[in-house]
């Protein structure tokens, strides 16, 4: 499904280009014109400047730079990290279907942000399942329990 | 003045937000040393920062990156946000690790 709609879109815009070239030369030489909507292939070549962000790259860094920080209360950094994730794996999807609509920046950006998402949820993921261990091996009335827990972990010979 | 000083951060220390997997466990928490190690900077003492949390520097560095990256926009900007943080989460890993085999937990 997927493979079919993309194929004719990628063919697009490169055919548009090798048309549109050949009579837009003298109309782009002539001052006081605009340059042409589509970019020409040399100018993709320093980022795209004119081109728009991709609509998550921003939010997407940020979630996935705060998902370290926010691992310690309750896991919170789990939900920020997949949100961060999910966002960022649509916006590199949108960047693919047409990589010269976008800045090459803000995808960079998205990518970073969609690690950052990955290592956050990894790590508060661990957290959690640290969280589930330590109850299941010491059980919820030792871990309320400061002085049970110190003469647990004695016995068990971890202190 | 620095008496004024002195009194804002002992009060602030003496309202940091208690970390809930320590009050419900009594075992820190891979976070556990954030605060007192920020406090700690605050006060210009980087050793003691680091000892309490060796990470704080790091993510401190990164959240000013970033806000600065997002503004100016940097060609190396995210490729060396994605490095340092991955620096970051090793040293938290390494740090807990560190804490488990010295019992510094409780």
């Amino acid at each position: 499904m997927s493979e079919e709609q993309e194929t004719p879109q990628q063919n697009q815009p490169i055919d548009l280009s090798k048309k549109d070239d050949a009579p837009k030369e003298p109309v782009y030489n002539t001052p006081g014109t605009p340059p042409p909507f589509q970019p020409a292939p040399p100018f993709q070549q320093f980022g795209g400047m004119a081109q728009p962000n991709l609509p998550n790259a921003t939010i997407a860094l940020i979630l996935g730079i705060l998902s370290i920080p926010a691992c310690c209360c309750y896991g919170i950094g789990l939900i920020f990290g997949i949100i961060a994730w999910v966002l960022a794996g649509s916006d590199i999807k949108k960047y693919n279907l047409d990589p010269n609509a976008y800045s090459i920046s803000s995808y960079k950006n998205t990518k970073a942000g969609k690690i950052c998402g990955i290592i956050g949820a990894i790590l508060s993921l661990l957290y959690i399942i640290c969280l589930i261990a330590m109850i299941a091996f010491f059980g919820w009335a030792a871990l309320r329990d400061p002085q049970l827990m110190k003469e647990l972990l004695r016995e068990k010979g971890l202190q | 003045m620095a008496q004024q000083h002195n009194s804002f951060f002992d009060w602030v220390s003496h309202h940091l937000l208690s970390c809930p997997f320590k009050s419900y466990f009594g075992i820190d928490c891979p976070g556990c040393g954030l605060q007192r190690s920020i406090l700690s900077l605050l006060k210009g003492d980087f050793i003691d920062s680091f000892k309490f949390y060796p990470a704080t520097i790091p993510l401190i560095f990164i959240v000013l990156f970033t806000i600065i990256h997002l503004k100016v926009d940097f060609k190396f900007g995210a490729s060396l946000i994605k490095i340092v943080f991955i620096g970051i989460a090793s040293i938290i890993l390494i740090n807990y690790i560190y804490k488990i085999y010295n019992h510094q937990l409780i």
